[in-house]
């Protein structure tokens, strides 16, 4: 319920190249993310989450489906709408923090491998 | 000299002290190394694990996940919300700062010597701390000129001169710095002097124990004496101790200092701290400047200093350009990120008037509250209108201001527009400099002149919860002179008994 969502925000927030669009540059950031998130104190912790549910619920009455599957184009439309709101800007924000700085670590690792 | 660190499963019920004190950061350092000099009986506990420097690499996110408290992320609630970061980590925040040293300004002695009688910690009594400390940590100012790397810093500096605005070279404790643009993710070839390779050593070296992965959950009293400390050993496999102590010295740090105290009922009522706020900018220039080469800091305008506003330049890494356009799409950081060799990153420091408060009893984590006030959104768009004077001068093309929804500006007019609309909700602050939540002062205040927490003849506190205000300059050499004068006054009542 939670976790498509926070996919689909760090898709859209590495998908710089073809290496940040893999699944795989995705599920490892998305690895990183949830690390980190599981250290918040519980008051910061439970409205991400409640947001990420939120993102999840409002996505599949509107397009059918989650956020990490959803059309490129749509699901930057969608963010950018959602983005308008006071709290949500937060939580894209957030997500979108942590994922940059766990997607410049993998390039990073993939240029001295 | 080596540091020597005992993990967390080396700490025992049957571990006792003489002289227990929490923390292991810039203050904490300071009284450790004093007090085992003296031959004192001393045990140190910190929170955070020890990340020797041949840890440290070039992954900004992992380090910042493994050195600062959250992983970096820490709010302050409020209109706008503003992130916090300090470290955790054996060294504390002085493992992820930028290793700046100052003295503190003469005019923030004075009004703490008018307004909060402190009369015995004018420069005259710190200036031989200051010394000390200098000394200590190879303090040393690098000509901006003479650092061909370091384009960014001579840029900021060139540009206030252009200005006829005071620009200064920075006092930094480094050793022989390989301009790895790195210090807030750990020094990789060690030299920035952080606590880790200078006071902790030391304080080993004479006998100080240094515990990690510990952190202090309760102090236990009794009739205005300390007992104790309740510690949680360990994350996972964590463990409940019981260490037993004469005297309890509190280096955790502004925000957890005060936290530990309310959490043990030695605090009530309202507890409120100050702090520095900053405003980044990413400013584009017309011709290369490679800012990756150099280092952070070196150069700072002072020109508004007694107004509350400093500008530097700060470090740079493809992560750290891209951190203020999170949220918006890849395409958008990627267009931003395909002029890096133009791009420089500097950082606005403010000194404002507005509060922060500390909400403890919802676990182990305090909740955090800042509320600005309006004239420190009139200083911020005045910081923001300066640094963008300076950096136009300084030949840049284009300047990308701390501000939510803002576009990118081409002049310090288009600038002047925009921030004469923006709202205080609009502003992107970070903040790294919290204190002054436990004041020292000689009237009403928690902890009187020698650091002793009132109402216990036993527990002193000696970081930056004691500074009375906040001091619009960097304040770890400020935090270090005060722990080194509490340190010997602490001595001084130890040996009279």
């Amino acid at each position: 319920m939670v976790v498509s969502s926070i996919r689909g925000l760090i898709a859209h927030q590495i998908e710089f190249s073809d290496a940040g669009k893999s699944a795989e540059m995705v599920d490892r950031v998305l690895a990183s993310t949830l690390q980190m998130l599981a250290e918040l104190a519980w008051f910061q912790r439970y409205p991400v989450l409640l947001l990420a549910a939120t993102t999840t619920l409002v996505c599949r009455i509107r397009h059918g489906t989650t956020l990490d599957k959803l059309d490129a184009e749509l699901r930057k439309k969608f963010i950018a709408r959602a983005g308008n709101l006071p709290v949500y800007d937060l939580l894209v924000k957030l997500l979108g923090s942590i994922a940059l700085l766990h997607y410049f670590d993998a390039v990073e690792d993939r240029h001295k491998a | 000299m080596t540091l020597r660190v005992f993990s967390h499963e080396q700490l025992t019920d049957e571990v006792r002290c003489d002289h227990l004190i929490i923390g292991s950061g810039a203050g904490a350092s300071v009284a450790g190394m004093q007090l085992a000099k003296a031959g004192l009986d001393v045990v140190m506990i910190e929170e955070g694990s020890h990340h020797p420097t041949e840890s440290f690499d070039s992954n900004v996110g992992r380090q910042t996940a493994m050195l600062y408290r959250n992983g970096g992320i820490t709010p302050f609630m409020g209109n706008p919300s503003i992130a916090f970061a300090e470290g955790r980590c054996v060294g504390g925040t002085t493992v992820i700062n930028g290793g700046l040293i100052w003295r503190t300004p003469d005019w923030i002695l004075e009004e703490w010597s008018r307004n909060h009688g402190l009369h015995s910690y004018s420069m005259e009594h710190l200036s031989r701390h200051f010394a000390t400390i200098e000394t200590n940590l190879h303090v040393q100012k690098t000509s901006v000129e003479s650092v061909a790397d370091n384009l960014d810093s001579l840029r900021l500096h060139q540009g206030a001169r252009q200005l006829g605005w005071n620009s200064v070279v920075v006092p930094r404790a480094v050793r022989n710095c390989r301009n790895s643009n790195l210090c807030p993710t750990g020094c990789p070839s060690g030299a920035k002097q952080s606590m880790a390779l200078s006071y902790l050593p030391s304080a080993t070296n004479n006998g100080a124990r240094l515990y990690s992965g510990c952190r202090a959950v309760r102090i236990e009293h009794q009739g205005g004496r300390v007992t104790g400390v309740v510690v949680q050993s360990g994350k996972s496999d964590s463990r409940t101790i019981h260490l037993r102590c004469d005297h309890l010295i509190l280096g955790a740090g502004a925000i957890q200092s005060p936290h530990l105290l309310r959490r043990s009922g030695l605090v009530r009522g309202r507890t409120e701290f100050q702090f520095h706020l900053n405003l980044k900018f990413i400013v584009d220039f017309e011709e290369p400047v490679h800012a990756g080469n150099g280092t952070i800091f070196t150069t700072q305008v002072q020109e508004f200093q007694r107004d509350g506003m400093l500008l530097m330049a700060a470090n740079i890494q493809p992560a750290y350009v891209a951190l203020p356009f999170a949220g918006k799409h890849a395409s958008e950081i990627a267009t931003v990120l395909e002029r890096y060799d133009h791009l420089a990153l500097y950082t606005a420091m403010i000194r404002p008037r507005g509060r922060g408060r500390i909400f403890s009893g919802l676990g182990p984590q305090p909740l955090l509250r800042a509320q600005l006030t309006d004239t420190d959104v009139r200083l911020a768009k005045e910081a923001c209108m300066n640094s963008v004077k300076v950096f136009f001068t300084a030949g840049a093309r284009t300047v990308y201001l701390p501000l939510k929804g803002a576009p990118a500006v081409t002049s310090a007019d288009q600038a002047a527009e925009i921030l004469a609309k923006a709202r205080r909700a609009q502003f992107e602050f970070v903040s790294v400099h919290a204190m002054s939540s436990l004041p020292m002062s000689n009237t009403q205040s928690p902890v009187n002149e020698a650091g002793q927490l009132n109402g216990y003849s036993n527990l002193f506190v000696m970081d930056a919860s004691v500074l009375p205000t906040n001091i619009g300059e960097s304040p770890q050499g400020t935090i270090m002179a005060f722990a080194h004068e509490l340190a010997e006054r602490y001595l001084e009542k130890d040996r009279s008994g």
